[in-house]
């Protein structure tokens, strides 16, 4: 069994978790016989010592079912090249690894669920109207802020932006709404660059609507409100959401620093519900979540936070990883770009503070067929701008940066992608290809 | 407010007007950009604007002129987002030439991935050889940084241009760096535009591409510049026109002996002399037949520095004068053609037996080591390792040696002890080409008899050697290595290191034949 699931962890997989070229490079010289004690698997892990110095060695391990790799170093990247090391060793030195009991140390990979009570509607409600006088503190500071820009002018504005963008901040975070706090800092990013102006008005009017639809919470449903104070950055309300068991499928995974915070969005798609779940995890350190590698396919229990469009959720149980080759049994709804355009403005005109779209752009038809026709999803370099298009166009954004890789896809075959969408531009996060998915950092590097 | 969302939820559900203008924005920006306090009247004129637009922004009846221009703001932007993907994609698709690619499988994708990263990397040639010989393409997510990385490493760019035909000759040449690995050849003032805007390295890369795909248009790409170019990127870019050579290039290279830079005019002397019609080759065979004379068991030499050779790239004066003879000697036996000296022995061997008797024998044989590398001559190849021995100089010159040669002079070391410096090492450690079975025969015969584990750590040639056989022998021959090499880790702390290293190469080289899939027959990847 050991050695069946490792062949399926492929190097591509590894790569999947996001690690550069160079941190695979480092770990693959680490795959020497020489450095290596103590070896020792089980049917679903494997383990050994890493020999560092005469007296000194780290306790590396790698785990199955869920796939994860730990080690007893201390480098603030996860994982670390040692456990990596250990699975290249693996790879080349299979034989070496005897079947013994497992070593004090070695512990199984416990996947953190989310573990707190439900609470009804009501509950909620209550909770929320404890903070509101706090929030209207807040906003009525923003609408005053945003006054003021528009009696001042951008052109002033922008000379002093720095500053006031972040007393304004600070403000929004003292009043307990850090998600707009943050948004607001972004702000000072659409400043640096060339094209400020349209982009700058654009958010500004976008604060203010959230500051009026604020002001006429009272007329809005549970739902609504809960979209609108999770645009605060309220998470009170998300234990009073609707439970999905199901087999998931990890779409893709985007991991985004904001200053030390990194954010990591895993996005899911359920087999049997057809529902796409989209998974936050926030940290300081640069935690990989190996377990949640793209291609990865499990049974599991998601709790959605309520919403008019339920897609945030929390992980209530993981029951069992599953072979997504032998056992999955359909795919994604693959949409041309203007149907799915249609369901982002459907959800638009929902939760106007919407801020990644999942899209899964390819034709309708079965993804594994390899045709290509002219309305087929396709990616081009047009006035030095990447889109993809399939009659209709979409921009690349300008983070995504392994638009030749999909330039070549596309002259092969119908382009299957799936990414988050901005309103503005569109980031691949996997392709979709005889039935795998493959994330889209795992394209090799442009040296 | 609620009134005002409504009429945006609207909007986001109809699709924005087929050529509406999206200017709408820029035009609130432009009084954004201004504020309240200094508009004194201005407003936009929304006239023109589509009626579902206009019921937007007539539902929004706010007062106060700020709170009108942040409400415009949302809808506007909202509504240009939307406006945005409206416009129909006016391009055309580019249409994809017919092909039944074979791929790879998906292990062989791996180990091509693995190499590419930077693991392995001399094996690439063979693992692009092998898909070739067997009709297999590489999957397109591999084919960017197959290209990229041909893109630095020139050697590799025909077997990757041959591999990617037809579907990865189009993506090359949609990339102004990747134009190597497609047949369409840009058209000459495309070409020009790349060349005047390029840096010196990118020029330097298209000229070798341009060398291999049509070498006129590199001749005139770098006549075009020349004059305004510095000599070091001048002697730079004469480098690639040794692709290719012929005697098209003479006058270009004639024209290149009158720059006043010596390193330029030694490159060029350097590029004609490779071509032994060249009238650079004809001057330097008629200035050594008139300076070197024998008496049939000496050469003398009656050395007449004539200043013009000076423009042929002979350094004439070299620190004192024994050395500015030795520098020019060497010079001009380099540049000479080797039928030249026909005339004064009936051999090669019997022209060098005459060198080592002569007093400036030293530079005549180093001139006559860069003479038989240009112009590539097996006999004075063997001739000279036969005369010298392998020496630091001679060993260049294995390369030009046939297999069978080679396999000839192993069997005569084979009886020599695997000591430093064994002969039958230092020769196959510069052979670079395929091996065969005998020559692996040989390696694997020495080193069972000869107890080389259990004395020393194995020299420089003997590991370079080894490496060769495991990178350049017929993989179905190594099978004895991997007794050498686990025998090899019990030994010292050198030979366990090299047993490593070498086993993992072999291991990652029977992985891509495994990867294969597909029947090879014997020779056919060479």
């Amino acid at each position: 069994m050991m050695n069946t699931a490792l062949e399926h962890q492929s190097s591509g997989q590894l790569l999947c978790l996001g690690l550069n070229d160079y941190s695979l490079r480092s770990a693959r010289s680490l795959a020497n016989p020489q450095k290596w004690q103590g070896l020792g698997r089980n049917d679903h892990a494997l383990w050994a010592y890493y020999h560092l110095a005469a007296d000194k060695s780290l306790e590396v391990s790698l785990s199955l079912m869920p796939f994860s790799l730990s080690c007893s170093c201390k480098s603030p990247t996860q994982p670390c090249q040692h456990s990596l090391g250990l699975f290249y060793f693996y790879q080349q030195y299979p034989e070496a690894f005897e079947k013994a009991e497992s070593p004090p140390w070695f512990q199984e990979t416990e996947i953190q669920t989310f573990k707190h009570k439900a609470l009804t509607e009501v509950e909620v409600e209550a909770l929320w109207q404890a903070k509101e006088g706090i929030w209207q503190k807040g906003l009525e500071d923003l609408e005053r802020w945003l006054c003021d820009i528009m009696r001042m002018g951008l052109a002033r504005f922008k000379d002093k932006a720095s500053l006031s963008i972040q007393q304004m901040a600070d403000r929004l975070s003292e009043s307990h709404a850090a998600e707009l706090a943050k948004d607001l800092k972004q702000m000072t990013g659409i400043l640096a660059g060339e094209q400020w102006l349209e982009p700058l008005t654009q958010r500004l009017g976008r604060l203010y609507l959230l500051s009026q639809a604020f002001k006429n919470r009272a007329a809005l449903s549970f739902a609504a409100k809960a979209d609108l104070y999770s645009a605060l950055g309220d998470s009170s309300h998300k234990v009073a959401g609707k439970v999905i068991e199901d087999n998931w499928l990890v779409m893709g995974r985007n991991l985004e620093a904001q200053q030390q915070l990194k954010e990591l969005r895993i996005w899911l798609w359920g087999e049997k519900s057809q529902q796409t779940a989209l998974l936050i995890k926030r940290s300081y350190k640069e935690e990989k979540e190996s377990h949640w590698s793209t291609g990865a396919f499990f049974k599991a229990s998601l709790l959605f936070y309520p919403s008019q469009v339920p897609l945030k959720a929390e992980l209530l149980s993981f029951d069992a990883q599953v072979d997504s080759r032998a056992n999955r049994l359909s795919y994604p709804n693959f949409q041309g770009i203007a149907e799915a355009h249609q369901s982002y403005r459907q959800t638009l005109a929902k939760i106007p503070w919407l801020k990644a779209w999942p899209l899964y752009l390819g034709q309708t038809s079965n993804p594994n067929a390899l045709a290509r026709s002219e309305s087929s999803l396709n990616c081009q370099l047009i006035d030095k701008n990447w889109l993809i298009h399939d009659g209709l166009s979409l921009k690349l954004n300008g983070k995504f940066k392994n638009f030749w890789h999909l330039r070549a896809l596309s002259l092969h075959k119908s382009l299957w992608l799936f990414g988050e969408y901005d309103g503005k531009s569109f980031y691949p996060l996997s392709s979709y290809a005889s039935g795998l998915v493959v994330d889209s950092k795992a394209f090799k590097a442009l040296a | 407010m609620l009134r005002v969302w409504s009429s945006i939820a609207k909007l986001l559900r109809l699709w924005p007007r087929a050529g509406e203008s999206m200017s709408y924005l820029s035009e609130l920006s432009s009084l954004t950009l201004l504020g309240t306090e200094h508009l004194e009247g201005l407003k936009l004129d929304i006239s023109q604007f589509s009626p579902s637009l206009r019921e937007a922004l007539a539902n929004f009846q706010e007062e106060n002129p700020e709170k009108r221009l942040l409400a415009m703001s949302a809808i506007l932007g909202f509504y240009q987002d939307l406006a945005a993907l409206e416009s129909p994609f006016p391009f055309k698709t580019s249409p994809l030439e017919s092909t039944q690619a074979r791929y790879c499988t998906p292990e062989m994708g791996e180990l091509i991935g693995i190499m590419l990263d930077g693991y392995q990397h001399e094996l690439l040639p063979e693992a692009l050889r092998l898909l070739i010989a067997t009709g297999q393409s590489l999957p397109p997510l591999l084919l960017p940084p197959l290209l990229q990385k041909a893109y630095r490493l020139s050697d590799l760019r025909p077997l990757v241009k041959e591999l990617l035909e037809p579907m990865g000759g189009q993506l090359a040449a949609e990339n102004a760096y990747w134009g190597y690995g497609s047949s369409h050849l840009k058209t000459y003032p495309a070409l020009k535009s790349l060349w005047d805007k390029e840096t010196s390295s990118a020029k330097r890369q298209l000229l070798a591409q341009l060398r291999q795909q049509h070498s006129p248009y590199a001749l005139s790409l770098l006549e075009s510049t020349w004059d305004n170019e510095n000599h070091s990127s001048r002697t730079w870019y004469l480098r690639p026109l040794e692709i290719n050579l012929s005697l098209d290039d003479e006058p270009f290279l004639e024209r290149a002996l009158d720059d006043r830079h010596l390193s330029i005019r030694q490159k060029a002397a350097e590029l004609l002399s490779m071509l032994q019609e060249s009238r650079l080759s004809q001057r330097m065979g008629k200035a050594l037949r008139e300076m070197l004379n024998s008496d049939g068991d000496r050469l003398y030499l009656e050395l007449e520095l004539n200043p013009t050779l000076n423009r042929d790239g002979i350094i004439l004066k070299a620190g004192d004068e024994t050395r500015a003879k030795a520098t020019a000697i060497e010079d001009i036996f380099a540049a000479s053609p080797l039928n030249t000296l026909d005339g004064y022995a009936p051999s090669p061997s019997a022209f060098l037996s005459l060198v080592h008797e002569s007093s400036d024998g030293e530079a005549m044989l180093k001139g006559l080591n860069k003479a038989v590398l240009r112009q590539k001559d097996e006999l004075w190849a063997r001739a000279m390792i036969d005369s010298l021995g392998l020496t630091v100089l001679t060993t260049k010159l294995v390369n030009l040696l046939s297999s069978e040669d080679i396999e000839i002079r192993l069997a005569l070391y084979l009886d020599a002890p695997l000591g430093k410096e064994h002969p039958g090492m230092r020769m196959l450690q510069s052979w670079t080409k395929p091996w065969t079975e005998v020559m692996v025969g040989g390696v694997v015969g020495m080193l069972e008899h000869s107890q080389a584990l259990a004395q020393e750590n194995p020299d420089f040639n003997l590991r370079q050697a080894l490496k060769q056989a495991i990178k350049l022998a017929p993989i179905h021959s190594l099978s004895p290595f991997h007794n050498i090499f686990s025998q090899a880790e019990q030994a010292g702390l050198v030979w366990q290191s090299l047993a490593y290293s070498l086993g993992s190469m072999l291991k990652f080289r029977e992985k891509i034949y495994l990867a294969l899939n597909a029947p090879l027959s014997k020779g056919e990847v060479t």
